[in-house]
């Protein structure tokens, strides 16, 4: 909100600057984010929140300033006017919780002219456009009580006016010109043939005042924050009215706001009151009376501020206060503090005004007292980003929005979880997938000629499952291919990773999706932990990416269960490893993993360990075969063993893998 | 073939000392050590055929093995000096730029949330971590959020298509606070927690705004825990993550969940208070909220209010992270670009 200083000196002495007094706002939580002088005045924007409503006005602004500088402010509540009843004209209201009570004033032989050039003035200052009397009228009474007033040409109304919700389907011009075709979630004020306004946001172009308008209709009305909130939302326009409703004003000051603009349009625009048309309750804004303990509230704190102090303090707010025996204070906040209900509202009132930064500052003495189950997940989380990084991967965090030109590689499209408001038309989806995210990194990447490309990222992925939603944790690999880089770089790494968190080996085996052209998932300790795999050319197409791309995917809460937690001790041979190769092949598509499971069932003693240093295809082996530098290494865990010994187990593996024909020896 | 093998090795080293007196220059010394020392010298074939032995031969081969090796290594070393120094430099030129290995790096995010999450563990808080997706309750009313409540406004939200779940509509936690509300469901006080997290907000992407971003939620519940503590405990915060020297400032503030409630500025990083661009010539940047947990929060997770209390606080992880590395805008650290995450090996 912006206010001006000048306005605000009508109703209070300031004696402080302007600079002094932005900090003294800013430090009792009226935050001024910036303040411009011109002409011997000067212009504040202040973020009020949004418990504060009866600070969205000058009058409440100078009830504030005056506590603060020790003032007294001149903002006396003038009586409520006596009006006469209109005879020719009824208010009804639909349902009093959108609206507890309406008043609208009928004025008649008003001469719609430019305003003084006071009013002028101080409404440009305060980023208002000076329409004619009547428009500035109303808005410079909200200005200066915080109600929102609305002016209707009284000969462009037809019949009565009801407060009502709208029907589907009905339409409204609005003084924005721009038309809203409204629902029953919207409340309306409706003359007898058409809705000439959305309650407390927005009146109509069709009921405006005009150059020519000679009698007005003066609403001042109470509506509910909910419905004005609702309204406004689906109207897509917020107003300095609607914001004041949203925050509820302060009832009381409806009637001042709508006497005072009433009295003015009578001595400065012609008009004579004819009478006025009422519905609903006149508002009570309700005095709470609170009970403090002082030392209760000092113990809340931290602080040690005596009874008669706190009561100097919340005197300056205008709260009455009476001293009650042991040490306990009666409070009653003024009429215009909605926000002070409860205790702990009066505590924050105190600590407010006796200044945050006099809070004494305990630093190392919190009484904390840790309780519950540790949480190591975040931990081990943090231990995998460590090792990724050794292994010099560069980590990525991605939104977690689908692009829509993804959804096409999802294989459960049904899964997806839609977002209701999506803010960009073309993410509407949670991803299902790590990758799905990750792709959009790989293509800027490759397009900004990068050249490392070797990416990891750890985040949720987030399905429909059975009625509800799951979200689980990945851990998302990505390798652009390059002269050191292949599929079994990140199979590699894969293994290291799972060796050196879970202990174990990780078992791998073959596995299908539309999204890779080769693909193996793997399980640790008999868990499915996730898969490796290349890139399909159908998701090569979508980043443009001439290069393969091999992922990993990991779940990460199944490395945490299959994790080693407490390591322990394993005696390890201190013997020499004894090492043999052969030379195998295979008829294609067979694959490696069909040499391991005979190898497995041949089950040779002292055999520690085994890998291929080798593979060959073509001309040197001849057409459908593939050949294998197989290593094998033998060791024991009591003694060296000879090379006879060895030679003699090696012989009986090499004889059992070749005994069926299956696998030839080269 | 460890007949003899004593006496070959002693002539074998014999040789090899001749040899290398006899040597050139440096690159003749790098061929002669690899055919004396390397994989396949004769020194590394007794080492291999030595296993063979029995005890007591073996150690004393193994003796004379190890002396051939350090005679030699020693020789050739001596010799590689002084051909460097004659021929006045060395062929080996220990300055070629050979090609950089890029390092791998943590995500500044990440990183950031690592590191204050580790300034609170040291004051005993434990770590929690909820989920993203959440319900209107924890999101909202626990929180004592109303419907209607006007502050409902700085908390626009992305609600999911998903069937309505026991606790109301399913949504993306627009903020951590819903942890406050998991763990005191959870468990008893007293407790301190911190929560790391993404969260989500439909808001325009500009240079300080995305729609997703982390937040840090920390809050303590005991029977004396207050305000003054709330203070010390984030200024021991602020001044691991900003430096000793920082300055903080407690502005009144609102927030439904907390009361009293506080924003927290720090004094510039930049400037030191002074009044610079980063700070809009205020000399303060605002880092953070907090209050005390109100009684309404407390009440709706069957805390008792009259018996304990407790204070929250929540800041934003990317702010924090763009002040403390000096990032002009929020939008390099969703970018992901290889060039700039590589700056950050830690940080």
């Amino acid at each position: 909100m912006k206010f001006n200083l000048n306005f605000l000196k009508e109703y209070i002495a300031i004696p402080i600057s302007a600079q002094e007094l932005a900090d003294r706002l800013t430090m009792a939580g009226i935050q001024i984010s910036s303040m411009t002088e011109s002409g011997g005045d000067t212009l504040f924007d202040v973020e009020i929140t949004s418990n504060r409503a009866d600070l969205l006005s000058i009058i409440g602004l100078s009830h504030e300033v005056a506590a603060l500088l020790h003032q007294k402010s001149h903002t006396a509540l003038p009586p409520v006017k006596a009006l006469p009843p209109a005879q020719k004209m009824t208010v009804t209201i639909e349902n009093t919780r959108d609206c507890p009570f309406y008043r609208g004033v009928i004025l008649e032989g008003v001469s719609v002219k430019p305003s003084s050039s006071k009013i002028r003035e101080c409404l440009t200052r305060n980023g208002f456009l000076s329409i004619n009397t009547v428009v500035d009228t109303t808005n410079y009474s909200m200005l200066k009580w915080g109600h929102p007033l609305h002016a209707f040409d009284l000969d462009k109304l037809k019949g009565n006016i009801q407060v009502r919700r709208a029907r589907r389907g009905e339409k409204l011009l609005g003084i924005d010109n721009k038309e809203r075709v409204l629902d029953e979630y919207s409340l309306v004020i409706a003359d007898d043939v058409k809705v000439v306004a959305l309650a407390g946001v927005i009146g109509g172009r069709q009921t405006e005042i005009t150059e020519t308008t000679t009698r007005v209709f003066l609403e001042a009305a109470l509506f509910a924050k909910g419905v004005v909130r609702t309204s406004r939302r689906r109207a897509g326009v917020s107003t300095e009215s609607s914001y004041r409703f949203e925050r509820e004003t302060v009832a009381r000051y409806l009637f001042a706001a709508q006497d005072e603009a009433v009295d003015t349009m009578v001595s400065h625009a012609g008009a004579r009151i004819v009478g006025s048309a009422v519905c609903g309750t006149p508002p009570e804004d309700a005095k709470t009376r609170i009970s403090i303990s002082v030392p209760k509230m000092n113990a809340y704190v931290g602080t040690q501020i005596d009874k008669y102090q706190i009561q100097g303090l919340l005197e300056a707010q205008q709260c009455v206060v009476e001293q009650k025996a042991n040490d306990v204070l009666d409070i009653t906040a003024p009429f215009f503090r909605k926000d002070i209900v409860r205790e702990v509202d009066v505590y924050e009132e105190i600590v407010r005004l006796y200044g945050y930064d006099n809070i004494p500052l305990k630093t190392h003495d919190a009484p904390l007292r840790a309780q519950g189950p540790e949480e190591a997940f975040f931990d081990f989380k943090n231990t995998l980003r460590v090792f990724l990084r050794g292994q010099r991967l560069n980590e990525i965090i991605t939104y977690c929005f689908l692009n829509d030109a993804l959804v096409s590689l999802v294989e459960a499209q049904e899964s997806l979880v839609e977002i209701v408001n999506p803010l960009k038309k073309d993410e509407r989806y949670l991803r299902p997938a790590l990758y799905l995210t990750a792709l959009d990194v790989i293509g800027h990447n490759l397009r900004n000629n990068a050249r490392h490309l070797r990416f990891f990222e750890i985040g949720d992925s987030y399905m429909r499952q059975s009625g509800t939603y799951k979200e689980e944790t990945r851990l998302g690999l990505y390798y652009v291919e390059q002269e050191d880089v292949s599929f079994y770089t990140v199979k590699q790494i894969v293994e290291s990773l799972i060796q050196a968190f879970c202990g174990e080996p990780a078992v791998f085996s073959s596995v299908q999706k539309p999204f890779l052209s080769e693909g193996l998932q793997f399980q640790v300790r008999g868990g499915a932990a996730g898969y490796v795999g290349i890139f399909s050319g159908k998701v090569l197409e979508k980043i443009d990416s001439k290069k393969r791309v091999f992922v990993a995917d990991l779940s990460v809460p199944a490395l945490f269960a299959a994790r080693l937690s407490q390591r322990k001790y394993k005696e390890f041979s201190r013997f020499p490893e004894v090492v043999r190769d052969i030379s195998l092949a295979l008829r294609l598509p067979q694959t490696f993993d069909y040499i391991r499971q005979k190898i497995q069932a041949a089950a040779p003693g002292f055999l520690c360990g085994l890998e291929v240093v080798d593979t060959y295809t073509g001309e040197k082996i001849g057409p459908g075969l593939r050949g294998y530098t197989v290593r094998f290494r033998y060791q024991s865990n009591d003694r060296t063993l000879s090379n006879d010994e060895v030679d003699k187990i090696h012989a009986q593996v090499r004889s059992f893998l070749t005994q069926d024909g299956s696998i030839l020896l080269r | 073939m460890h007949t003899g093998m004593k006496e070959r090795l002693i002539k074998f080293t014999q040789e090899a000392q001749k040899r290398i007196a006899l040597a050139g220059g440096s690159e003749d010394l790098e061929q002669l050590r690899i055919e004396l020392l390397g994989r396949k010298s004769f020194l590394s074939e007794v080492s291999s055929a030595m296993r063979a032995l029995s005890g007591q031969e073996r150690a004393e081969v193994g003796k004379l093995l190890n002396d051939a090796k350090r005679t030699i290594a020693d020789l050739l070393a001596k010799k590689q000096e002084n051909a460097g120094a004659s021929a006045g430099g060395s062929s080996f030129d220990p300055t070629i730029p050979f090609p950089v290995q890029p390092n791998g790096s943590i995500h500044p995010v990440s990183a950031m949330i690592a590191s204050i999450c580790a300034v609170f563990k040291e004051l005993r808080f434990m770590i929690y971590e909820g989920n993203e997706i959440e319900d209107e309750y924890h999101n909202f009313e626990a929180l004592n959020i109303a419907k209607d409540h006007p502050s409902r406004e700085d908390f626009d939200t992305f609600f999911l298509q998903l069937p309505e779940g026991p606790r109301g509509k399913y949504l993306l936690r627009s903020h951590t606070s819903p942890s406050q509300i998991r763990v005191m469901q959870k468990h008893k006080p007293p407790f301190a927690f911190i929560v790391p997290g993404k969260v989500y907000r439909p808001d325009a992407v500009d240079a300080s705004h995305s729609y997703v971003f982390h937040q840090i939620e920390g809050f303590a519940v005991d029977t004396a825990i207050n305000f003054s503590h709330l203070k010390g405990i984030l200024y021991h915060f602020a001044q691991k993550t900003f430096g000793s020297d920082v300055a903080l400032r407690f502005r009144p503030s609102f927030f439904p969940f907390t009361e009293p409630s506080a924003e927290v500025d720090i004094s510039c990083i930049v400037c030191k208070g002074k009044g610079c661009s980063l700070c809009s010539r205020k000399g303060w940047l605002e880092v953070l909220g907090c209050g005390m947990i109100h009684p309404h929060v407390l009440s709706s997770c069957n805390v008792d209010p009259t018996r304990y209390q407790g204070f929250a606080f929540g800041m934003g992880v990317e702010r924090i992270a763009l002040l403390k590395l000096g990032i002009p805008d929020i939008r390099l650290l969703f970018e992901n670009d290889e060039r700039f995450l590589k700056q950050f090996y830690e940080i």
